[in-house]
């Protein structure tokens, strides 16, 4: 049985399948899903039993132990197998096919293709039932934004849900932690401004990133140099940093050639794609007007010849790159200068 | 590996008859471009040389032919010590059907270097009534060792018709101008132009053709609209590596056309761009752009950089080309 993102919820309040396989990109929410089934029969005096994929390699038979014996002091118990996989594939068919009851059996899974024998056995079983968990998108965590600050009788300002649903991580339960510390540090404020948000939730590297390269761009060369020199202490790959300099110096060489094409700074950062970041759109539309479309060019030979170098043996990187970037701020300065 | 892509047949006949003629060659090269049925040829010539009836399936299987090709497996598609030693020890045993025994290199130029090392050995003393032919796109690369140690045998590229045909065999839905133009751009060669297929290269030569054409019209200024258009389409794998040879296919064939020998058009529009690209940038401007643009493939590929900038950086050094051009013819 397939179990449609729409139906999860139903299907949560009451589990009509004894075997349910939970997958997908979203471990956290696989993670959730599989806890909230297992753990729904305690009060029936129902323990759960925990197992590992890794451990029982393609074994089945200690998972239909567990699901079938009888506790000496607990009515039995639900199992949950973390880590599951193909390997399981062909036990479980068996167990499926058996006569008689078991407890529950949840599998957890990662990304399962279409073709995953596990996930079609657990699809089309009339006692199995298979639940996809997708990676949440924008209104999806929102949503989740909404409903634990709701709980907590705090209202969103619509700046600051933009801003969650951007910039959240994109896991269920990475997400919801943060929304739980958010909601702590609120305390009894009734109101959550995006002020509060940025001051707590740290979207970590990729922000941190941005802010160097950024601050590059506008010519602010002590701030890019702090914002690389936490990058580099807290251990982001030279590379990774390169790389994002590399694609926000192409997503203003596009902008730029819009902006020369007779746009205003304003149409040519909103014709970008991916859609940019609502914050950052008057910094670049600042930096558009400033760079001209030949210091951008140099700015990214400078980043292709110093990626070269980074992956050549013996030089260090994180000064090469370093380096790079503080070149490019001393050329922003001289760009806004103009 | 295309199996009888194009016949070769006279090239196919003298050796035959060099190598039944006492000229027994003991280590062979067919050096040539990629494509041209170099393998295909060395697989006809084994065939004839152990008396395989002419009309066996090309991928029959005959138990004194052994023919070596990077392991599909293997990571680094490069043909190793291991799978050359153990053709080495199959061809020093005596023929199983009586005549000789023949180890076919599909190709030299996948060899590692300790494989090189390892076939020299058979190849310096030879077993008696064995033969090894090694199949060499670029028989420049192999190692000297071994190249003195072979005849080297050039099979020529096809005469474009029998290309166009070869090509029109592999790929029946293309028509016979889209078929020719695939061949003038692979150079002749009918395998090449075969890969040219997968990857939409027409398409793509187009849309080089026209970003250049309106560059010309525009003084020699790239419209950087364009070229980020043409990056974001070509930077994915297959795209890349299809995109940025038509770039310097465009480089190239512009650079032959300077130099007085017009190469025959692959595209509407084309004769025209090449001749403005040749009178603007002149000789300098495009070896210069050549330089650049071999260059920087070589390198996006070699290090992995990104490939929707290197793209655009192929473009620009077509602009450079110009530009430094008319500077030169300015002075």
């Amino acid at each position: 049985m397939k179990i449609t993102p729409q139906q999860t919820a139903g299907f949560l309040k009451n589990p009509t399948t004894a075997f349910v396989l939970v997958y997908g990109p979203d471990a956290g929410r696989v993670s959730e899903i599989a806890s909230e089934i297992v753990g729904r029969d305690r009060q029936d005096g129902i323990d759960v039993v925990t197992l590992d994929g890794m451990d029982l390699g393609s074994d089945t038979g200690p998972i239909l132990e567990a699901a079938t014996t009888a506790g000496l002091f607990s009515a039995g118990s639900n199992v949950r197998v973390r880590n599951a996989g193909d390997r399981l594939a062909k036990g479980m068919k068996e167990m499926l096919g058996l006569p008689g009851g078991t407890n529950r059996v949840v599998l957890e899974a990662g990304d399962l293709t279409p073709r995953s024998p596990l996930r079609k056995l657990f699809e089309t079983a009339r006692n199995a039932a298979a639940i996809p968990c997708y990676l949440p998108e924008s209104r999806d965590l929102i949503g989740l934004a909404r409903s634990v600050l709701g709980a907590a009788k705090i209202r969103l300002d619509p700046a600051a849900e933009r801003w969650l649903g951007e910039c959240l991580p994109r896991d269920s339960l990475f997400a919801r932690r943060e929304l739980e510390k958010l909601a702590l540090f609120l305390g009894d404020r009734q109101e959550c401004l995006l002020d509060h948000v940025t001051a707590v939730i740290g979207d970590g590297a990729e922000a941190e990133m941005d802010e160097a390269v950024l601050a590059a761009i506008d010519g602010d060369a002590p701030a890019a140099m702090k914002a690389v020199r936490r990058l580099q202490s807290s251990g982001t790959p030279a590379i990774a940093l390169l790389r994002r300099s590399q694609q926000l110096f192409q997503r203003l060489h596009r902008a730029r050639a819009a902006y020369d094409g007779g746009l205003t700074a304003r149409d040519a950062v909103a014709e970008l794609k991916p859609p940019v970041f609502f914050r950052h759109k008057p910094r670049l539309e600042r930096q558009v007007a400033a760079w001209g479309t030949a210091q951008i060019e140099k700015a990214l030979g400078l980043l292709t010849r110093t990626e070269s170098l980074c992956k050549q043996t013996g030089y260090p990187e994180d000064n090469l790159v370093a380096h790079a970037i503080l070149e490019l701020a001393l050329a922003g300065r001289a760009a806004s200068k103009r | 590996m295309h199996a009888t892509l194009v016949p070769h047949a006279d090239l196919l006949e003298s050796l035959v008859s060099g190598w039944n003629g006492g000229k027994s060659l003991h280590g062979c090269i067919l050096s040539g471009p990629r494509g041209i049925g170099k393998a295909g040829l060395a697989r006809a010539l084994a065939f004839r040389l152990l008396d395989v009836p002419a009309d066996a399936a090309p991928d029959a299987m005959h138990p004194d032919l052994v023919w070596v090709e990077p392991d599909e497996e293997s990571a680094t598609k490069t043909i190793g010590v291991d799978q050359v030693r153990a053709a080495c020890r199959l061809i020093r045993m005596t023929p199983a059907r009586g005549g000789r025994r023949i180890c076919v290199i599909d190709s030299g130029d996948d060899l590692t270097e300790p494989a090189a090392n390892a076939l020299l050995k058979t190849l310096e003393e030879p077993p008696v009534d064995a033969s090894v032919i090694i199949v060499a796109h670029t028989a420049s690369r192999l190692p000297t060792t071994i190249r003195s140690r072979c005849s080297l045998v050039r099979v020529p590229t096809p005469p474009v018709e029998t290309a166009v045909a070869a090509l029109r065999r592999l790929h029946p839905e293309l028509d016979e101008a889209g078929a020719r133009a695939l061949v003038v751009l692979a150079d002749g060669s009918p395998g090449l132009a075969a890969d040219f297929v997968q990857g939409d290269a027409l398409k793509a030569y187009a849309s080089v053709v026209e970003i250049f054409t309106r560059t010309i019209e525009n003084g020699g200024v790239l419209d950087r609209l364009a070229a980020n258009a043409f990056a974001d389409a070509h930077a994915k794998d297959e795209a890349w590596g299809v995109a940025s040879r038509m770039v310097a296919c465009l480089v190239q064939r512009a650079t032959e056309t300077a130099a007085g020998v017009a190469p025959d058009p692959a595209v509407d529009g084309e004769a025209a761009l090449l001749e403005g690209l040749a009178q603007q940038a002149g000789l300098t401007g495009l070896s210069t752009a050549s330089r650049i643009v071999d260059r920087t493939i070589e390198e996006t590929n070699l290090r992995h950089l990104d490939r929707r900038y290197a793209m655009i950086r192929l473009l620009l050094a077509v602009e450079f080309g110009l530009k430094s051009g008319t500077r030169a013819a300015g002075r």
